[in-house]
């Protein structure tokens, strides 16, 4: 008696018409993209890209002043904030007493980055943001540290490569 | 009669809660008594009292108008109030006055984090500014005055720093000049600072206006932890704590810990800042075994070997103990050398000086280099043994029959009065030095072992004062080095296979207590951090 209250209907149990079902819904797919490829939603990834938003969290910039300079005043907000504990500040006494200090050396270990944007928030002077670069894969460990040259060029990246499928 | 008086203690009520004190205390004073805290700048335990910074103004009972309480002396059955609405209102004109012309550059300011501008702009949550920028009066910023940067635009003038210079140094270098908005604190000839003990005026400035060049950018404070300890650079022994990133577990700063029987709240420029030699060039940081002038890297291991087969005869040794070891490696180091059967000890001090009981310059400063020469007699007393000095050395040295020095515990670069001890032995002894540097006096020496050095270490010390201090290790041993503990450990067993037992100073703390020198109970732990006084040595 208590068997037969868990069985599954009759037409479960043949699974033909789920089979048939399925099969209905890849057929469907493959001839809309046949016939209307404009309507896929795969990217053709490298040769096309996605039109990421400007708020999306890549790598960081280390932002400049109208002069060049490095705008980071090596405050250690940032590496104090960071959860990954991936900011690593050298500061050093800066020969203007005007700008007073800076940093000699800024490294961010992208490996441990969770790209959280934090560091961003927690930065006074707008001195770090969070890129839009994404495609950060390397093939040496040592390479993932982007030292503060690395992220000060990060800011002349441009999504002028993205074109939207 | 009047001694009778003046320990009548008056009652005074703060914030409703009643204290007894002095009648010679300030209302200030009664409530740091009572645990209440009240915002200052001026005030400084140590230092005259000025009354500028207007930060600690307070209600007092029916008095029509707020009172410093730094400079209001209590009164029986006084009542004050450090809190109400009055007294805040109060206390926030005040501050927001200091900072009308304050740049609030905390990013770049290395005293952010302990500064008491920040906290209290905090905790005021003054942070919508009534004054324009550009209304602000500037002043020199990052200004070299040697070992102190002066940053001009930050100062608050609270006078701290003047009344240190004018009451404890008597250097008087540092001046306010000019009136009102426009008064600038600086060195009157515009010159560097002249005294021994600049490094105070960082950590007194209530904010950023004088920041340490020692220790300018180095960390943001928040990001260290700071262990109690004592100075071992000279025989005062003044109370420090020893500030270390725990991740990097490096040392980035030596700084007063206020201690009114030895130190004040004061340490001097040399106990603050040599510490350098810790992470310096000519640190040793293997045993090294030096033959024909050629030195080789060697290890512990074999060290410990060739010293277990030189003890097996030990009338033809000599021990070599400096003063800058603890209380507990004397006792490690002579107890365990004594049951192997060697009879000469020799204490290496700097004995032109070691009678001097009191600082040559009237503030702090001893000329005995050496932290504990006074432990080292008591130590010795209580084991009943005799110790000699350096013509008892070149006595020992004319008898003929030595053939090995060892010597334990030479710390620093700067321990030149070391050098005639060295210069006593003859060419045909071998010496064996255990010391934390390289040095070029010790140029003769068969073997140099790393010492640990007094940052490294746990022990106590008896100061010039005749005071029992603890001082607490507070990063881990800089490569291979190691205390008299390890090394009196591993020459017993001529090898290098099994580590000294770890905390070792607790047990031979322990015996300490057990011998009458203290003369009364103590524990490793509860050791009260500002010493104990002990009793006279007869
Ligand atoms: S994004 Fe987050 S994890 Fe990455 S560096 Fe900034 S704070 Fe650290
Ligand atoms: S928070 Fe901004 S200014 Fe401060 S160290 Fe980081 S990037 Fe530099
Ligand atoms: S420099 Fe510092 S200690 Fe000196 S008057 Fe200014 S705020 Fe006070
Ligand atoms: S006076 Fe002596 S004990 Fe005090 S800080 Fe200077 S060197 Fe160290
Ligand atoms: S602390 Fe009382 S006036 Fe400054």
């Amino acid at each position: 008696m208590k068997r037969s209250k868990y069985r599954l209907p009759l037409s479960q149990r043949i699974y033909l018409i789920a089979i048939l079902k399925g099969m209905g819904i890849t057929a469907r797919h493959f001839f809309t993209n046949l016939l209307r490829p404009g309507r896929m939603p795969n990217v053709g990834y490298p040769e096309k890209r996605r039109n990421y938003s400007p708020r999306f969290r890549g790598l960081q910039i280390l932002t400049v002043k109208p002069n060049g300079e490095i705008r980071c005043t090596a405050c250690m907000l940032c590496a104090t904030a960071c959860p990954a504990d991936c900011i690593h500040i050298t500061a050093a006494e800066h020969p203007n007493p005007e700008v007073e200090k800076f940093p000699k050396e800024f490294n961010i270990d992208m490996l441990r980055c969770v790209f959280c944007g934090m560091c961003e928030e927690a930065c006074p002077v707008d001195a770090i943001r969070m890129g839009t670069r994404y495609e950060l894969a390397n093939f040496e460990r040592n390479q993932f540290i982007y030292t503060k040259d690395d992220l000060m060029r990060a800011g002349n990246y441009t999504q002028s490569r993205v074109t939207r499928p | 009669m009047s001694t009778d008086v003046a320990v009548k203690k008056v009652s005074v009520t703060i914030d409703d809660k009643k204290v007894e004190v002095t009648p010679d205390k300030t209302v200030f004073q009664a409530a740091v008594e009572a645990g209440i805290f009240v915002p200052h700048y001026c005030y400084h335990p140590d230092l005259s009292i000025a009354g500028v910074c207007r930060m600690c103004l307070v209600e007092v009972d029916n008095a029509p108008k707020l009172q410093i309480s730094c400079n209001t002396p209590v009164r029986d059955g006084m009542v004050v109030r450090t809190s109400s609405d009055k007294a805040r209102q109060a206390q926030k004109g005040s501050l927001e006055l200091h900072l009308i012309n304050h740049p609030v550059d905390c990013p770049i300011c290395d005293k952010a984090g302990e500064c008491k501008l920040q906290d209290f702009y905090r905790e005021f949550g003054l942070y919508k500014s009534r004054v324009e920028l550009e209304d602000k009066v500037h002043k020199p910023k990052a200004k070299d005055i040697g070992t102190i940067v002066l940053d001009a635009e930050r100062c608050i003038l609270c006078t701290r720093c003047t009344r240190f210079t004018h009451e404890v140094t008597h250097t008087d270098e540092l001046v306010i000049v000019n009136r009102g908005n426009r008064s600038e604190l600086k060195t009157y000839d515009d010159g560097p600072l002249r005294n021994d003990y600049t490094g105070n005026l960082a950590d007194i400035c209530p904010v950023g206006a004088l920041t340490a060049r020692d220790f300018r950018f180095q960390q943001r404070v928040w990001f260290l932890e700071k262990k109690n300890s004592v100075c071992t650079m000279c025989a005062r022994g003044c109370n420090t704590t020893v500030s270390v990133n725990p991740k990097t577990k490096k040392l980035y700063r030596v700084e007063p810990r206020r201690n009114p029987e030895v130190n004040k709240s004061w340490i001097c420029d040399t106990g603050r800042w040599r510490y350098h030699y810790v992470y310096g060039e000519s640190r040793l940081r293997t045993p090294e075994k030096i033959s024909d002038g050629r030195v080789l890297e060697s290890t512990w291991h074999q060290a410990f070997g060739e010293m277990k087969r030189a003890l097996e005869d030990p009338s033809g040794i000599v021990i070599g103990l400096s003063t800058q070891l603890t209380n507990e490696e004397i006792l490690e180091l002579v107890l365990s050398f004594k049951e192997s059967g060697v009879k000469h000890f020799v204490r290496i001090v700097d004995e032109q000086v070691i009678e001097e009981r009191s600082p040559w310059d009237g503030v702090l400063k001893h000329r005995d280099h050496t932290p504990n020469a006074e432990g080292f007699a008591r130590m010795f007393s209580m084991m009943n043994t005799k110790f000699l000095d350096c013509a008892g050395l070149a006595a020992l040295v004319g008898e003929g029959n030595l053939r090995h020095a060892w010597f334990f515990g030479l710390e620093g670069e700067d321990v030149s009065w070391a050098s005639r001890f060295v210069e006593a032995l003859p060419e045909g002894v071998s010496l064996t030095l255990h010391a934390t540097s390289r040095l070029p006096i010790w140029e003769r020496a068969q073997w140099l072992l790393p010492a640990a050095s007094a940052f490294e270490k746990s022990g106590t010390m008896v100061n010039a004062l005749g005071r029992l201090q603890r001082l607490q290790a507070a990063i881990p041993r800089v490569s291979l080095a190691r205390d008299g503990h390890a090394v009196a450990f591993g020459v017993q067993r001529g090898a290098d296979r099994d580590a000294a037992p770890e905390a070792r100073h607790v047990d031979l703390f322990e015996k300490l207590i057990a011998a009458p020198l203290l003369g009364r109970e103590q524990v490793w732990k509860k050791l009260d951090p500002m010493g104990v006084a002990l009793k006279e040595r007869s």
